[in-house]
């Protein structure tokens, strides 16, 4: 596979404390790279390694298939758009002017600078004083300065920080478009797992700066399957029946290390099964009462992204 | 860098630096206008030592703060706007510093030199009757220049150093007071206070007889000892400035 980055036992050490743990990305050219994690996981030091804006303790960055150094940093980063934060302007000058300083520096053409503008719906605020904008024009500005110059790789940090939910759905719907209209790669951060959902078709998941897991997205949703749970009048003689039937099922008990499934099942304790068609359940139903085993209620249940994502993370703070 | 140094020129734009420059030019002229103003023969007759002796003396109250301002409005800019993350991705922390400072510096030569020519210019206005003393005035280029660079490459490190200016710019005003003290205390002391250099280095002296109420004007040779550690300094701090700026964290 053609990777757009590459980061192999990725490290950071501040002051004795690992912010970034031997972090192995593999982000494929071409797509929408989600990179989630709740605040202080370690994503902008991640993304700034990535930028050579702060040195890693150890490990490399490839990128674009170079490896990163101090030698050939800025013309690996002359292929790459970034917004790292917060947007970065002069707010004494307009937009077309922060533009202008930008496409001076990156040697691209200032001709682009109407159609970045049109993208970013800013033609209009195009000569008015970047102090007089909104943040979520800034925002825009701030991806419009990444996307000059045609970049095949962009890197957005939390891109939709503060923005109404007009703001956010419209810089979506960009992001999205950028690997189809321009074949850009996109690895955009964000805490929020809502939004990496609707925009990303890769994931990686990073907490207290170690990667828990990186995949299409369509392999986290494939976790996400629904199945149905039992509650009886017996679970133990319930788990026992439905075994003897060949169906697959276990109690919704954390289990402890060293102990067997059924010393931690309680009379309250529900039974997980898949998802089972109508018939094959009122033939399970009728069994189970015809053995003396009472069935309260049943439920579909479905684990969301969400749990998933607690699971993964055991964190609470980064969802909506 | 011809191309990078062109785009720090055009983030300028807006900033009022000509405003700025002029206002304290201005000031410079006001001030001495006053003090010339109804000047007799006798002074017409030492009236370049006269400028001479007083320019380095305004210049210790005034270019210390203007420095710090200077130096506050071109790094301010990139603090406000986040705009380092950035540039650091575009061009190296070397040729972001070294941009800054050719910027900063450039309009300290000039301002050195427009106070050079305020010098002839007092001359023809008033009429001074002595004769141009050229070396002394190059003398005043070449001291004026070296301690505003020194002092700009120290106000350049707090500007970027620290976020919020008011840092930079009190160091600035304190530098002002303290260089001006200075001078009224032996030059033993003096020479320690680099704020006060632009009056350490000056070539022209004065006498004032109390009694007579007179002033009279001398030629005082320049102190190559203190052109030197000036040199050594000013050397220093642009080149800890450098080292600074680049393990800055952004």
């Amino acid at each position: 596979m053609n990777y757009a980055i590459q980061t192999k036992n990725l490290c950071k050490e501040y002051k004795g404390e690992l912010r970034v743990s031997h972090l192995n990305l593999n982000i494929p050219a071409g797509c929408v790279y989600g990179f989630l994690g709740p605040n202080g996981a370690g994503k902008s030091t991640t993304m700034k390694m990535m930028l050579g804006l702060v040195k890693p303790t150890d490990g490399a960055v490839r990128i674009l298939g170079k490896t990163l150094n101090e030698k050939n940093r800025l013309t690996i980063l002359s292929q790459i758009g970034s917004l790292i934060e917060s947007p970065s302007y002069y707010g004494h000058l307009s937009a077309k002017e922060n533009l202008e300083i930008v496409a001076d520096l990156k040697g691209a053409s200032k001709k682009d600078i109407p159609h970045i503008l049109e993208t970013v719906h800013l033609t209009e605020a195009g000569s008015k004083k970047v102090k007089h904008y909104s943040l979520g024009m800034k925002q825009r500005l701030g991806i419009a300065c990444a996307l000059l110059g045609r970049p095949k790789l962009i890197l957005l940090d939390e891109p939709t920080n503060g923005l109404d939910p007009a703001g956010i759905q419209e810089i979506r719907e960009l992001i999205c478009r950028l690997p189809k209209q321009y074949g850009m790669t996109v690895l955009v951060s964000s805490h929020l797992l809502s939004e990496i959902d609707q925009m990303a078709t890769e994931i990686g998941i990073i907490d207290h700066g170690e990667l828990l897991f990186e995949n299409s997205l369509h392999v986290l949703h494939a976790h996400s399957k629904e199945n149905l749970i039992l509650r009886t009048s017996d679970p133990r003689k319930a788990l026992s029946l439905l075994r003897e039937k060949q169906i697959s099922c276990k109690p919704c008990t954390k289990k402890t290390e060293g102990a067997s499934e059924s010393s931690g099942i309680l009379r309250t304790t529900p039974l997980s099964l898949p998802m089972l068609s109508d018939s094959d359940l009122a033939g399970i139903l009728h069994y189970l009462l015809a053995n003396q085993v009472e069935v309260f209620r049943i439920e579909e249940s479905k684990k969301s992204l969400e749990d998933i994502f607690l699971d993964l993370t055991g964190r609470s703070v980064c969802l909506s | 860098m011809i191309k990078t140094f062109k785009t720090e020129l055009k983030k300028i734009k807006h900033r009022h630096f000509p405003l700025l420059f002029a206002v304290l030019t201005g000031f410079l002229f006001l001030w001495l206008f006053a003090t010339f103003r109804g000047i007799d023969d006798a002074e017409r007759a030492c009236g370049y030592f006269s400028v001479l002796y007083n320019f380095p003396m305004i210049n210790t109250i005034i270019l210390p703060l203007f420095i710090a301002v200077l130096a506050s409005r071109i790094w301010d800019m990139e603090h406000k706007g986040n705009t380092l993350k950035l540039l650091c991705t575009l061009e190296d922390r070397k040729t972001i510093y070294l941009n800054k400072s050719i910027l900063g510096g450039s309009f300290l030569l000039l301002f050195s030199f427009v106070e050079c020519l305020l010098i002839l210019a007092f001359g023809r206005i008033f009429g001074f009757v002595q004769a141009i003393p050229t070396t002394h005035i190059v003398c005043f280029f070449v001291t004026t220049s070296l301690t505003s660079l020194l002092l700009y490459f120290i106000q350049e490190i707090l500007s970027f150093s620290f976020d919020n200016q008011i840092v930079a710019l009190a160091v600035g005003l304190i530098g002002s007071f303290v260089g001006l003290f200075s001078l009224y205390l032996p030059r033993s002391f003096s020479q320690f206070v680099i704020w006060s250099y632009y009056s350490v280095l000056q070539t022209v002296g004065m006498n004032w007889d109390v009694n007579t109420r007179i002033c009279t004007y001398y030629e005082s040779p320049l102190s190559l000892g203190h052109l030197f550690v000036t040199f050594i300094l000013f050397l220093l701090a642009a080149f800890a400035g450098k080292i600074i700026f680049e393990r800055k964290d952004i």
